[in-house]
């Protein structure tokens, strides 16, 4: 009798302990699964923010100036030179000029063409220019901004 | 058991302490973006702001020793940095020229010279587009031709356009910058066109000589003092005003007409007025007090009080009145004249005298007491029946309306005791209605 009574005993404590258990391993499997997730989640955000941040800002101060754009060449050599100014505090990569009048449209592409911070550089390439007809020069860069002038051919 | 149970507490808690951190920590990475970002935009804005607050005034540029001479000032609110000179020689084409210059400008200050050490001639006869550029990117593009590039409205006007013979009249040339760009070394020159029918001598060189510079929408003035004489009225001279090296066929003309003027005896006052009278101030006594208008008893001395004017503008021509001046009174019908000579003043009382010292005799030379300095006014009195007398001379004894004008000699001089120039003029007319 007084052995079947310690049995009981005994049998209800396991069943404590093994409830415990149970109750810890959950709690600390969904806390782990939280903490887990929340910092999945909450990291993956900050690398957006921080790309989206870096993104625009860099584009919000990207700013590029056309200094002076002369026209030379006969014939078929003819051809213009555009040198653009860099006034900003960061870099940024100029990847196609484009060159508009009212009846024509030639884009000249470029694959590396870095313009320092407080910098300036010319290109120049081949342009069939007409006398006296107004060229609209839109530049691009690498970020997408779009900086325009105009020029008259002598 | 309690103790145990009290564990999942504590797991749960820390847990809930790392997602709350994490939470927390993701917040405050957030803010610290957002500012970042909203930092950004103020110095982009504020970037931007400066950019737009920058001015150049070009005010000075012309082409010296062969070389650009160009000051620019900072006009705006902030300082500027000028970087970089573009020159690109606009009538040669393909010439085209980038220098780095180091000028900086607070607000209100001037850069000159700038050009003057840089390795480029320039030519007055050749166009050039220049561009000044700041290190915040902005650019100020000003252009300098040569009068010859562009045609300019030219006018040339004579002032007055009719001038009597002996006189001089003055040609006026006026050049406005119609265009955009600045001109450089307007030198004008004035030639006479077709067979003038007057002899007219014009100034060697206009005045001014040269504008060094015409900004856009200026207008420069040249003047040239011409004299005409000739012998007949409607004679004429042409002239011809255009720019030293301008454009083809771009030039002013005018004409000046001769005026000619008799001056005979009979005619000299009228064509040559250069004394005036102010009717409106035409006073006579006949003792008490002063009186206007033209109505004055019969038979009474009487003295008069003129205002005279010397529309000789020349310093030092003092118009100096001699005692022979005089009001004269003509009755119509009759040969008989009544003069009333000049005197110094006269005293009014019941009746009208003429003092010793009111006497146009009591003056250091005995004559030209009064004079009247030029583009002056004075008040001459009339009261004499004898040249430098002292008795007061009578209207005539008769009610009618008189004839009367008034004759001055005199000369222009400095001094009474100077020689002068003489000169005499009759004024008419002045009506007298005697009651």
């Amino acid at each position: 009798m007084h052995s079947v009574r310690h049995d009981k005993r005994s049998r209800r404590g396991i069943a404590t302990v093994v409830t415990s258990a149970i109750l810890l391993t959950t709690v600390t499997l969904m806390g782990t699964g939280v903490v887990a997730w929340s910092n999945s989640n909450l990291f993956g955000h900050e690398r957006v923010l921080e790309s989206s941040y870096s993104t625009n800002i860099n584009k919000i101060n990207e700013y590029l100036t056309v200094e002076n754009v002369w026209f030379g060449g006969i014939g078929p050599s003819q051809f213009v030179n555009i040198t653009m100014n860099n006034p900003s505090t960061i870099g940024l990569n100029v990847t196609q000029i484009q060159l508009k009048t009212s009846t024509t449209s030639i884009s000249q592409q470029f694959t590396n063409q870095p313009v320092l911070p407080k910098n300036s550089i010319s290109v120049q390439f081949s342009y069939p220019y007409t006398s006296q007809v107004p060229v609209s020069i839109y530049i691009t860069t690498a970020r997408g901004s779009i900086f325009t002038t105009q020029a008259l051919p002598p | 058991m309690k103790s145990r149970r009290g564990l999942s507490s504590v797991v749960g808690a820390v847990f809930a302490v790392i997602d709350l951190s994490t939470t927390i920590g993701y917040v405050t990475y957030s803010m610290n973006v957002l500012d970042k970002y909203n930092q950004s935009i103020l110095a982009t804005n504020a970037n931007a702001v400066d950019r737009s607050k920058e001015q150049i005034q070009i005010s000075h540029i012309s082409i010296d020793s062969n070389k650009f001479n160009i000051t620019a000032s900072n006009t705006g609110s902030i300082p500027i940095h000028l970087t970089r000179f573009w020159i690109t020689n606009t009538t040669d084409v393909g010439k085209v020229f980038r220098y780095d210059i180091d000028y900086n400008l607070a607000p209100g200050q001037s850069q000159i010279k700038i050009g003057q050490s840089l390795p480029i001639y320039a030519k007055s006869n050749q166009a050039y587009d220049l561009k000044l550029i700041t290190d915040r990117g902005n650019i100020k593009e000003f252009n300098v031709n040569s009068v010859g590039s562009v045609p300019l409205n030219i006018q040339l006007l004579a002032l007055p356009p009719t001038v009597a013979s002996g006189f001089k009249t003055e040609l006026v040339m006026a050049v406005t910058n119609n265009g955009t760009s600045t001109l450089t070394n307007l030198v004008p020159v004035l030639t006479q066109n077709g067979s003038p029918t007057a002899t007219c001598t014009p100034d060697p060189i206009s005045s001014p000589s040269i504008y060094d510079t015409l900004p856009p929408g200026n207008t420069a003035i040249f003047s040239w003092a011409v004299k005409i004489t000739g012998t007949t009225d409607g004679q004429t001279c042409k002239f011809g005003a255009q720019l030293q090296n301008g454009y083809n066929n771009n030039f002013g003309n005018v004409t000046i007409t001769e005026n000619y003027v008799s001056l005979t005896s009979t005619s000299y006052a009228q064509n040559a007025g250069l004394l005036t009278m102010n009717y409106t101030l035409f006073k006579w006594t006949q003792g008490n007090q002063w009186n206007s208008g033209w109505e004055m008893p019969n038979g009474n001395p009487t003295a008069f009080s003129i205002k005279l004017t010397n529309n000789n503008s020349t310093q030092g021509t003092n118009f100096y009145i001699s005692k022979n001046s005089f009001v004269l009174i003509l009755r119509p019908g009759s040969a008989n004249t009544v003069p009333f000579y000049i005197v110094q003043n006269v005293t009014v009382s019941s009746t009208i005298s003429i003092s010793s010292s009111q006497q146009y005799t009591s003056c250091p030379s005995n004559d030209w007491c009064a004079n009247v300095p030029p583009n002056k006014s004075t008040t001459l009195y009339f009261a004499a029946s004898g040249s430098g007398g002292s008795a007061v001379q009578k209207l005539p004894n008769v009610a009618e309306t008189e004839a009367s004008f008034l004759l001055l000699m005199g000369k222009f001089s400095a001094t009474p005791g100077g020689s002068g120039s003489f000169y005499a003029q009759n004024l008419p007319y002045l009506a007298i209605n005697i009651t």
